[in-house]
């Protein structure tokens, strides 16, 4: 079992948040808040100051911003925010904006369990 | 469908693409396979698909997801929708029991995901980035989530220039689920050039 690492969720649908939860507990770790828009987002990363976020790239825009958007906001707050991309949009191009914007890496949907630790492992080395 | 322009045939094959990566997806999904009935563009005028739409009574759950020159629609039947959402969230369904997330959010999430496939594929021959917005749901007949699919791209100030129609079918869920593209004249253009 790894290092149980402190989890911050953002994810606009209830549906993706309850998978990831039980997925990351399965691994070990625990989820110390959700978000489901980019307000509650920022505000749950100052509050908890968790060790890892999972952010879903198409993040629906009522809390103001798109998910591009909250990762760059995150990392501005600060550069040492440890962000997973999670997103259907597996487009070669995409990627490279998603890390140039400083993601520590990315996991494609459907979400597979493998994929999600292999991608908390790079994080946790970043 | 006779599609004698190369241009239209090469986007065609493009689509059919993106729809068995769409395919696969919502096989590995719904854990049960779907298969291809139906990949056609401009088969059909928007009037004929609706009208033959009309006939159909039952109320669908409808997830729209665009970007800039296209709009897309994916429909399954309310009816479906439980075993859709039970397959989606597998054993947990079952654990979390009332606690489940509501059926049409694990459809909305089946929409992004099988939209994605559709697009990641149009991305890959235009060599750049595509960006989806979150899908909205709706639940209404067929006919009437078509006609809100036009009006959405139009109050972007474009029109549809083609439209793809893409029928699903999954015998153990006894669901079907249509998708309907609507690309730009603009975003057909730049479709056509690249694939050129």
């Amino acid at each position: 079992m790894p290092d149980p690492k402190r989890i911050l969720i953002i994810d606009d649908n209830a549906a993706i948040r309850m998978i990831l939860t039980d997925m990351l507990e399965t691994l070990g770790h625990k989820v110390v808040a959700e978000a489901a828009d980019s307000v509650a987002a920022l505000k749950a990363y100052s509050e908890q100051k968790p060790d890892i976020v999972t952010l879903d790239l198409s993040l629906s825009a009522v809390g103001g911003a798109d998910g591009l958007s909250v990762l760059k906001s995150l990392r501005l707050a600060d550069a040492k925010a440890r962000v997973i991309v999670i997103s259907g949009n597996a487009q070669e191009k995409v990627r490279t904006l998603v890390e140039q914007a400083g993601a520590c890496a990315f996991v494609g949907k459907p979400i597979k369990e493998d994929d999600l630790n292999a991608a908390l492992a790079k994080a946790t080395q970043v | 469908m006779m599609n004698a322009d190369p241009g239209e045939e090469a986007l065609l094959r493009l689509i059919e693409d993106g729809v068995s990566s769409s395919a696969t997806a919502l096989a590995e999904v719904s854990k049960t396979n779907w298969t291809t009935q139906t990949v056609s563009i401009n088969a059909d005028g928007v009037e004929s698909i609706r009208s033959r739409m009309a006939s159909d009574p039952k109320s669908y759950y409808g997830s729209y997801v665009s970007m800039p020159g296209a709009t897309f629609l994916m429909m399954v039947p309310q009816d479906r929708g439980a075993s859709l959402a039970k397959a989606f969230l597998g054993e947990r369904s079952v654990r979390h029991g009332a606690s489940a997330p509501r059926e049409a959010e694990c459809i909305s999430e089946i929409a992004n995901i099988v939209v994605h496939a559709i697009v990641n594929s149009l991305a890959g021959a235009c060599d750049e980035p595509f960006f989806l917005s979150a899908p909205q749901m709706v639940l209404d007949k067929k006919s009437s989530l078509l006609s809100v699919a036009l009006e959405k791209l139009q109050s972007t100030g474009e029109s549809y220039a083609v439209m793809a129609y893409v029928h699903l079918s999954s015998d153990k869920l006894s669901s079907d689920c249509t998708v309907l593209l609507f690309l730009s004249a603009a975003f057909h253009e730049r479709l056509l050039q690249s694939l050129s």
